[in-house]
């Protein structure tokens, strides 16, 4: 054969994250989410800077009172300015999702990347845990140890954590395990890597994928639940505010004073979907099966 | 097929036991207990009560406080001395034991034992009032879900990536982002009270049902549309349904007889934690249509300290869901026959 | 002519992408005989398979384009027609067989009511008649006991008789042209030969066209009439049977029959690979695509693709070195 006549073909390599990255930007409506996101950050940590009133200011005289040029968000029933109020719920509401998430992602992939790895009777004991505890009306729990040991932010957080990482140990677990017989896997064994050596610096990271697109659909899940147990009286407390505790104030109300709803409930509202659109575009990018 | 319903069955009792006793605990753990809010009670009357609600044990008493005061500890005996119920550290764990195992009694025999705080009514009693009202709520959340979800989903995976598609799974998103705490006063304010079409609030006949049950099907709506959009898809790639198509089959039979079947399973899959976030979303729904049920008697309990009652709704909380997975499990079954028949 | 039944002339599939147009099926030309059995063969990847999804409607348009100068079947375009018309052709007058027959048969439904729909279909049958009917169809195809296994799933079935099952399936209606795509593929080669066996029997019995797809020329050695011969989308020589394993003018064609074992062969002969791996079709290669593995290329072979010589009535070939 002619060495001349070979078609020359050009193997340009990407690897899983470039193309990924890549259907993540075309992914209009996921990029303007993320947008979206980082606005209302900066609105929620820059604001209150800009913001002359303080969120705890009362100004009793004043009370409540709809929008307007002095108060762009109207006022509460104690005259606190409803628009840093709103700005500094959000930085606890989106503070309690991250940290939350962050709980429960560090015990949901330990517990699943262990349970995963080691299979056999480990697996299945700690499997059987994982199904025991799925089944325990969490929120019931919650509630009750909120109500009988004080309400404090940390224990919030460890217990909204606590909840939400059964489904990401067993994501985690399934990773792992069709992970576990691969080449690398028993190349690195060769090379003389512990076994805690290749679950977290080898099948982890392959892993990756599941865990950022599952962290990212349980922040909002979690703000969610916070938002909720503030919203019954037991998760933040006033003078504090969170979008929760400001949505149940607004409902209360909502007849006279639909400002005090519209508005947290909006914001609220507005950066759970953006976050459950980019958790959806990010499983979109990262497994583009299922799209077409 | 029966052998593993039965067996399924029969492994429900572990775990219910296991919840039992994490709420046991709690409950014991928990500071206060039923007189802590109160007036100061005569003595008598005091132990009288605490012999109803197993706080004290009169075989405890006897056998430990002459135990220890014998004992060797001068600590102890001057605790003991003092003659708090609490002061014994043995005793308390032998009282609670003795809870522990009164308690296990009665609940098996379904006796949930009486109110923390409503002295003269048992546990039974708010149960027997609440249970229905939830459980109805639930159903007509459910009937919403299912409905406007599964057709919604239908028609997105059919029509996969044109207007209709991107608009259904944009009002599943909404509906997932919205909080039902944020949608259902909303809708009480437009369609109550703007539009007065619906009441507000409370329970009663159907009128009643439609706003509260929407709010709390809205959720599940929205992911069951997600699930079927995505089970849908899913069974649409598969081989056997080029197979129908070859055979000239209508696009109407094509999907609605072979690839519904498949695509339903995940749906059917969901129901289970599907009824567990039901209950839970129970608890916000009637607070804030005032409605009657097990989550508002929950909250209630909880705040008021009425340990008793807020133990008895986890549990029987507990079996909902157990009975309700296992039914699940059991549909999955009926629905694929590959499960069915392992040959 | 009339003992042709169907005649296709430049057949085209397409699906546009990210990258460019992936041509699947890129100008395909073939008759299949009257009564007789037309093998289409080529690697995995050639498009034979493709070009019946676009024959019989079964590609998406969108995102897919199927096109052609016509594909004539007693007496009508199936290019032409409206999708009503095809649909009505399909599983009546046309059927296909799939190669995995695990996954072409829904797992959900009973094999009764998948047989039974085809005669509801096309010539309304009520159900009752129609399981009759499949119970005759089944036992003619060899399956044991049809009565006890028509009502049970197909996971309950062995490979072999889910692959009579399929058959069934397509023969209900007495169709006119049987499509079988790599029907013998997944099975052993005691159950390969017993399908083939079946596939010829039922074929001389009903007096219908077959269609055979598939990779194994040992396969089309004992049932095809015509062979077609595919590569990257295009077919590139067709002939009997015996002109193209006895006189085979294309390369690649030389070169299948080179690579494939013969009892006939002499001890010392050694199978020869054709080395390389056909072309991404979304990225084909200027003039013929067969270049760079073809131990005859020329600097021709760069410029344009081969024009087609006609060796004979239904013989030819598209090569430059032919």
């Amino acid at each position: 054969m002619n060495p001349a006549l070979a078609i020359e073909e050009e193997v340009q390599g990407t690897s899983l994250w470039q193309d990924a990255w890549r259907r993540l930007r075309k992914n209009r409506m996921a990029v303007f989410s993320a947008c979206v996101l980082a606005a209302m950050f900066l609105f929620v940590v820059a604001g209150p800077w800009v913001v002359p009133w303080s969120y705890e200011q009362q100004d009793l005289a004043y009370g409540a009172q709809g929008p307007s040029w002095q108060h762009w968000f109207g006022t509460d029933m104690h005259g606190r300015d409803l628009l840093v109020r709103t700005m500094h719920g959000g930085r606890i509401s989106l503070l309690v999702g991250l940290l939350a998430t962050a709980v429960s992602l560090t015990i949901g992939v330990v517990y699943g990347a262990i349970s995963g790895y080691f299979g056999g009777k480990v697996d299945a004991i700690l499997m059987r845990v994982v199904d025991v505890l799925y089944v325990i009306p969490f929120m019931f729990v919650v509630i009750l140890f909120l109500v009988l040991f004080g309400r404090s932010l940390l224990l919030l957080f460890v217990a909204l954590g606590a909840v939400s990482w059964l489904t990401m140990a067993r994501i985690v677990r399934g990773q792992v395990m069709s992970l576990k017989n691969s080449e690398f896997v028993d190349a690195a064994r060769a090379a003389g890597v512990g076994h805690a050596g290749i679950i977290f610096r080898h099948l982890v990271p392959n892993a990756l994928g599941s865990i950022i697109v599952y962290a990212t659909l349980t922040i909002p899940r979690v703000m969610l639940e916070e938002a909720f147990l503030s919203y019954l009286g037991l998760g933040v407390q006033a003078p504090d505010a969170s979008w929760g505790l400001l949505v149940a104030d607004g409902a209360n109300s909502m007849i006279f004073l639909p400002h005090m709803l519209i508005f947290p409930g909006l914001l609220l509202t507005v950066t759970l979907f953006a976050l459950n659109f980019l958790g959806d575009g990010l499983r979109d990018a990262l497994d583009p099966r299922m799209k077409s | 097929m029966l052998r593993y319903a039965l067996r399924r069955l029969l492994g429900l009792f572990p775990v219910l036991l296991v919840i039992f006793t994490l709420s046991f605990v709690l409950m014991r753990a928990a500071p206060g207990g039923p007189f802590d809010a109160e007036k100061p009670v005569p003595a008598e009357v005091k132990r009288n009560l605490e012999l109803k609600y197993h706080l004290r044990e009169p075989w405890c008493e006897a056998r430990f406080l002459p135990a220890l005061r014998e004992g060797l500890e001068p600590a102890v005996e001057r605790a003991v001395r003092a003659e708090q119920p609490w002061a014994s550290r043995a005793e308390k764990l032998c009282t609670g034991l003795f809870q522990y195992g009164w308690m296990l009694a009665n609940y098996a025999t379904g006796d949930f034992g009486p109110s923390y705080k409503y002295k003269d009514r048992s546990v039974n009693e708010f149960i027997a009032a609440g249970l229905p009202v939830t459980i109805q709520l639930g159903l007509v959340a459910m009937c919403f879900a299912l409905f406007i979800g599964l057709t919604a989903g239908l028609i997105a995976a059919i029509r996969q990536n044109g207007w209709a598609d991107h608009a259904a799974m944009g009002m599943a998103l909404l509906g997932i982002s919205i909080p039902n705490f944020v949608l259902g006063p909303l809708l009480i304010l437009v369609f109550a009270l703007t539009l007065v079409w619906l009441p507000p609030a409370r329970w009663g006949s159907w009128e009643y049902m439609i706003l509260p049950g929407f709010t709390l099907g809205s959720a599940y709506a929205a992911y069951i549309a997600r699930l079927t959009r995505g089970g849908m898809l899913e069974v649409i790639r598969q081989d056997y349904i080029r197979t129908a198509r070859a055979k000239g089959l209508s696009e109407r039979l094509v999907i609605l007889r072979h690839a519904v079947r498949g695509g339903m399973l995940p749906v059917v899959s969901y129901l289970g934690p599907a009824m567990a976030g039901l209950f839970t979303g129970s608890i916000v729904i009637e607070r804030i249509f005032n409605i009657p049920g097990m989550g508002r008697y929950f909250v209630d309990a909880a705040l008021n300290r009425d340990i008793t009652l807020a133990m008895a709704v986890v549990v029987v909380d507990a079996i909902f869901l157990l009975v309700a997975n296992l039914l699940v499990d059991l549909a999955l079954g009926l629905l694929d026959p590959r499960v069915r028949y392992e040959e | 002519m009339d003992d042709v039944l169907l005649s296709v002339r430049n057949l085209h599939v397409h699906y546009p992408g990210d990258d460019g147009v992936s041509k699947a099926v890129d100008g395909v030309s073939f008759d299949v005989p009257r009564g007789g059995t037309l093998a289409i063969v080529g690697e995995s990847g050639s498009g034979k398979s493709q070009t019946m999804y676009g024959l019989l409607g079964l590609v998406p348009q969108p995102p897919g384009r199927v096109f052609g100068d016509g594909a004539i079947f007693e007496g009508e375009d199936l290019l032409a027609m409206p999708e009503k018309r095809r649909r009505a052709l399909r599983g009546d007058r046309i059927a296909m067989i799939f190669q995995d027959s695990m996954t072409a048969l829904n797992p959900f439904l009973t094999v009764e009511r998948q047989l039974t729909e085809v005669l509801e279909a096309h010539r309304g049958v009520a159900r009752k008649a129609a399981r009759a009917e499949a119970l005759e169809m089944l036992r003619r195809v060899g399956i044991p006991d049809p009565e006890g296994r028509i009502d049970q799933y197909p996971h309950q079935f062995s490979g072999g008789m889910r692959q009579r099952v399929m058959i069934a399936m397509a023969l209900l209606c007495r169709p006119a042209l049987l499509v079988a795509d790599e029907p013998t593929t997944a099975l052993d080669v005691t159950i390969q030969a017993q399908i083939l066996e079946l596939l010829k029997t039922l074929q001389r019995q009903l007096g219908s066209s077959t269609i055979l797809i598939t990779h194994d020329l040992g396969v089309v050695a004992g049932t095809a009439d015509r062979v077609a011969v595919m590569y990257a989308g295009r077919v590139v020589e067709r002939g009997t049977v015996h002109e193209i394993f006895e006189a085979p003018r294309h390369p690649y064609t030389r070169g299948l029959l080179a690579s494939v074992p013969r009892l006939d062969a002499q001890q010392k002969e050694q199978l020869v690979p054709i080395p390389g791996q056909p072309p991404d079709p979304s990225r084909l290669p200027s003039g013929c695509p067969f270049r760079a593995r073809c131990p005859a290329a020329r600097a021709r072979c760069a410029e344009a693709y081969p024009e087609t010589t006609r060796l004979g009535p239904g013989r030819e070939v598209s090569c430059w070195a032919a």
